[in-house]
């Protein structure tokens, strides 16, 4: 599904490079769970926002599903990425004035989604997240775990095939923590690829793979 | 989706409702101006618009030269329309409008009691023929046109006329009625021949009540007078230039004036020329003033129109910097959204439907605050502007107003949007470029709307300052406790009235209150009598001057205090036997002392007489004038203004004396009611233009300031928000309120400091250009503007600072808590 191929990343002080991110070779199947580790400043969020098309590599080849997203346009890309990646953050990144109903329809809007469709899939998402009673409410009316709730679901509702999570329990207590992961277990059990950043051990180990980045370079893969 | 986007939208607003506030009312206070201004320019474009031969319409003008200075006047000579008629080719239609002022009219009604109308002094009605009425789109009620006017006592009414004069009454009752129709110099019964409705407001032709014309012969002396009631119009046939008809039309009058000429032993020459005048000219013509007509001058509304510009671009340019400073707030959702898979575009029109929301809304606010504007304005605007016009109209407006501020300040920060780089808001950094030092955007808008804002403010002091100078500077003469009561124009010629005033005079001496007493032309007014004056000397052609004729009493020069400076006061006289002047003709007849002018002759030349006494110069007109030449002399028939000086130093006692003053005047007069006017009054409403100037420019001022006001509380707002955690650093590192403060306000005086530099030379240039036109003037001078740079200063730094305390005062530990 994702083919990294010598990506590097860096930007220019004093006239000289300083690499975020260098060499990245790494591959993605579908299906996949990863999880990203490594100490502050190795690149991680980086690596994740160049996956998410977010951001743009300084050097090197990316294919998604087959496509070079290196040399897709503007347009092209943020087509693929509606299609294909939910994301979540760590900062949930609700949006305030809209409701938590909204919130999760957002998206659907952006894909030019029927109404009628739109209630079927949100309704469907509330339920299966347990919400149906928060859906009136406003982000700001609703706790950290809940909202980080309301995050994946909408990141999931246009049935992603890739889920980008960035320390997605960051904000949260433990245990809301462990209930985010054993969620994020099951989607990917339902066949969601996820690719997370994360700090923690424990949370790690949910991933078929952990990748270890320290400066900017993939240290080792277990 | 619309739909989604107004509730986002509206919950938005609602969410930050001070920046809402300051946004709806810098929007609505300059829509509502707006508003006010378009409503006035509108209805002065607007007359005979509906007109559809209005542009074949064209009107004969007189120009005349005194002096080389050229000056207009709206009629031509009585029998003109004769001659055209005779002799002009390339026109459709040649119509007379010969106005006859009436003060008086009588309609008998059934029960006996007759209904008496007095005109406010006067009331035109209009002589002209049935053509005036094919060239015009009147509709008969009743009557015919081609007969209406033939009977030589026969009167036409408009529709409105005609209920005014029969109150209730059916055309068929009307039609045959008798109104009888006093004027000094006859008293003439007219038949009610004819209805027709009223044209379409506005319009130039305002006649009430039509006439027909004269059928007796004009005299060739009445092709050499011009009356500015007699007017001329023209329809051109399609094609016809009407250079050619002005060249056909000047011949005629040529003509004429050279028969005249020769009917006259001395030369004679008109200086007159003539100007085809397109209708739609006729409203803006403002170099022929014609009385009892409203003329509006294009400059000024051209003037009102950038006004309203302006003012709206000021509250736009506030929107602008508002939503900039709110970018850093707005970016996260901007960031989510986009990583949701929206597109710039639909960022962009989320924007605009914000913005549309917010301007929409300050229009509904905008019509409340312009009936405010209305009732402030009264004076000013034009009667016949109403403050909401039709629907259609109105929606039009709020449409067009609605798109331009979502263009203007919508387009920008919209276009922001789109840049906003996701990657960059989830790191935390900076959304858009806001370093201190940077020459950004919006310190740019700040500067240009301080710089509109300190050009109304100078403009409003030199405006100020200048109508000051004109009410209160020594004019030459003491008006101090003045007031002036005319003998009514309409009892001049009336044989049972005569000399009555001189009666009255010796009454009023009697009353006790009065200071000095004293009958003549007031030293200022705005009307003037003047001769040409020739002063002969032996060996050298005679000097020639226009002179102003003032007819005084003997007690004048005592009442207004105007001092002599060689000869004598006037004598009293019946007519004319001589002359007092003052030192300008002195000058000008080429006299070198007051003394070398004592005894010399001047005058017309049927009668010279000796000059007896040289008074200073005073003011004879408004400060635009030079003082002219002017005479004094003696014209007992023509004393018809009494001046009565009060105690000055006793005012409590005026109204009492005035009393006294009415009722002997009643004794005299007892069918017209007694009016007076202070003269000091009287010189203020010379003004009336200026001091219309100084409250638009002073409400401009008004509005100027506090839009950016709103403008500058708002970004000081949002900048102490953004700056909150460095505020908080800095206090715990020991910063004192004070000096936050200064942090949070020295940014934007530098940038009034700016604003100053760049309006002074423009409000100078401006304020120059208007000065210019006074003959008597108050010097620009550096500290205005430096008055008016403090006056800004002081404004913005109260409102800068009155946030900035707030921020500074705050606790550091909350804010660097929430973190």
């Amino acid at each position: 599904m994702i083919e990294l191929k010598k990506i590097s990343k860096w930007i220019t002080i004093n006239g000289r490079p300083n690499f975020i991110l260098k060499d990245i070779n790494l591959s993605v199947k579908e299906g996949e769970f990863i999880s990203i580790m490594g100490p502050s400043g190795s690149g991680k969020s980086t690596l994740l926002n160049l996956i998410g098309m977010l951001d743009d590599p300084s050097e090197g080849e990316y294919f998604f599903m087959g496509n070079a997203v290196h040399s897709l346009k503007e347009r092209q890309r943020s087509h693929l990425y509606k299609q294909y990646i939910g994301f979540v953050f760590q900062a949930y990144h609700l949006i305030d004035e809209l409701t938590v109903y909204e919130n999760i329809e957002t998206p659907l809007i952006y894909q030019n989604i029927k109404s009628s469709e739109r209630q079927a899939m949100v309704a469907d998402i509330l339920d299966r997240f347990q919400i149906v009673g928060k859906k009136d409410l406003f982000p700001t009316q609703l706790s950290g775990g809940q909202q980080q709730l309301v995050g994946i679901a909408r990141a999931l509702i246009a049935k992603p095939k890739l889920l980008l999570a960035d320390e997605p329990t960051g904000n949260l207590n433990s245990r809301q923590g462990e209930e985010i992961m054993e969620l994020f277990q099951q989607l990917n059990n339902d066949g969601v690829a996820i690719i997370q950043v994360t700090h923690s051990e424990k949370n790690a180990g949910y991933g078929s793979r952990i990748i270890n980045l320290l400066d900017g370079r993939i240290e080792s893969v277990n | 989706m619309i739909k989604k986007y107004f509730i986002t939208t509206l919950r938005h607003l609602w969410r930050h409702r001070l920046f809402t506030v300051l946004n709806i009312f810098g929007l609505a206070v300059s829509i509502s101006a707006c508003w006010v201004i378009f409503r006035i320019v509108d209805y002065e474009f607007s007359y005979d618009k509906d007109l559809a031969n209005k542009n074949k319409i064209y009107r004969v003008i007189s120009k005349f030269k005194f002096d080389d200075k050229p000056s207009y006047n709206g009629g031509v000579s009585a029998p003109m329309y004769q001659g055209v008629r005779e002799s002009v080719s390339g026109l459709d239609y040649v119509v007379p409008d010969l106005g006859k002022w009436v003060n008086t009219v009588e309609v008998n009604s059934a029960n006996g009691k007759p209904l008496v109308i007095e005109g406010s002094p006067y009331f035109l009605i209009h002589g002209t023929d049935s053509l005036y009425f094919t060239m015009l789109p009147y509709h008969w009620i009743i009557g015919n046109k081609s007969t209406a006017l033939n009977a030589p006592e026969s009167v036409v009414l408009t529709e409105s006329r005609a209920r005014k004069y029969f109150p209730g009454k059916k055309p068929e009752d009307i039609i045959n009625r008798t109104i009888t129709y006093y004027s000094y110099r006859d008293t003439v019964h007219r038949t009610v021949t004819g209805i027709v409705a009223d044209l379409e407001e506005p319009t130039e032709f305002a006649g009430q009540e039509f006439i027909p014309l004269s059928t007796k012969p004009f005299g060739l002396n009445e092709w050499t007078n011009t009356n500015g009631t007699d007017r001329l119009f023209l329809q051109l046939k399609q094609g016809a230039k009407p250079a050619d008809v002005l060249s056909q039309i000047s011949k005629v009058a040529e003509q004429k004036e050279r028969e005249f000429a020769q009917t006259r032993k001395e030369d004679f020459k008109m200086n007159r020329s003539f100007e085809l005048m397109p209708l739609k000219e006729s409203h803006f013509s403002t170099y022929a003033p014609e009385y009892q007509v409203r003329k509006a001058s294009k400059p000024v509304l051209f003037g009102l129109m950038g006004v309203g510009l302006f003012l709206l671009l000021l509250a736009c340019i506030n929107y602008v910097n508002m939503s900039v400073a709110a970018m850093p707030q707005r970016a996260k959702e901007i960031g989510v959204r986009k990583t949701l898979g929206s597109s710039g575009v639909q960022l962009m029109l989320q924007f605009l439907i914000q913005t549309l929301c917010t301007t929409f809304l300050a229009s509904i606010f905008a019509h409340a605050l312009s009936l405010f504007d209305f009732w402030l304005l009264k004076d000013i605007i034009p009667p016949g502007v109403t403050p909401l016009g039709n629907t259609l109209q109105l929606l039009t407006f709020v449409v067009l107003v609605s798109i331009l501020v979502m263009v203007l300040a919508g387009i920008y920060p919209g276009w922001l949007i789109t840049r906003v780089k996701t990657i960059n808001v989830f790191r935390g950094y900076s959304v858009i470029g806001n370093s201190a030092k940077k020459i950004s955007l919006q310190k740019v808008l700040i500067v240009f709307q301080f710089t509109i804002a300190l050009f109304f403010i100078t403009g409003a002091l030199i405006v100020g300052k200048q109508l000051h100078y004109a009410l209160t500077t020594d004019m030459g003469f003491n008006k101090d406790a003045v007031v002036l009561v005319e003998v009514p124009f309409k009892y001049l010629f009336d044989k049972r009235y005569e000399n009555k005033q001189f009666v009255l005079f010796d009454e009023l001496k009697k009353v006790s209150g009065i200071q000095k007493l004293a009958l003549g032309t007031p030293p200022m007014e705005e009307g003037y009598s003047s001769s040409r004056y020739e002063y002969d000397q032996e060996g050298k052609p005679p000097v020639k001057r226009q002179v102003f004729k003032k007819r005084v009493d003997t007690g004048y020069l005592s009442l207004y205090n105007i001092p002599l400076l060689a000869g004598r006061n006037i004598r009293a006289s019946d007519t004319t036997n001589e002359f007092v002047i003052n030192e300008t003709a002195m000058n000008q007849f080429g006299f070198k002392s007051p003394r070398e002018a004592l005894g010399k002759f001047i005058g017309q030349s049927d009668g010279k007489f000796p000059i007896v006494g040289v008074v200073k110069d005073f003011h004879l007109q408004n400060f635009y004038k030079a003082i002219d030449p002017m005479a004094f002399q003696s014209e007992k028939e023509d004393l018809t203004t009494f001046n009565i000086k009060l105690e000055s130093n006793n005012p409590a006692q005026w109204q009492a004396t005035l009393k006294a003053v009415e009722r002997k005047w009643y004794q005299f007069y007892p069918a017209e009611s007694f009016s007076y006017k202070f003269y000091d009054e009287t010189i203020e409403e010379m003004y009336k233009t200026e001091r219309h100037l100084a409250t638009l420019i002073n409400l401009a001022t008004g509005i100027a300031i506090f839009i950016s006001c709103l403008g500058l509380f708002g970004l000081a707002v949002l900048t102490a928000f953004q700056r909150t955690k460095e505020i908080g650093i800095r206090k715990v590192l020991g910063a004192s309120v004070l000096g936050i403060v200064q942090l949070l306000s020295k940014q934007y005086l530098q940038l009034i400091i700016i604003s100053i530099l760049i309006a002074s030379p423009i409000a100078w240039w401006a304020m120059n250009k208007w000065l210019e036109d006074f003959a008597y003037r108050i010097p620009i001078q550096w500290w205005m503007f430096l008055l008016a740079g403090l006056i800004a200063l002081v404004i913005a730094l109260i409102t800068v600072s009155f946030h900035a305390l707030k921020a500074a005062r705050a606790n550091p530990v909350k804010s660097l808590r929430t973190e």
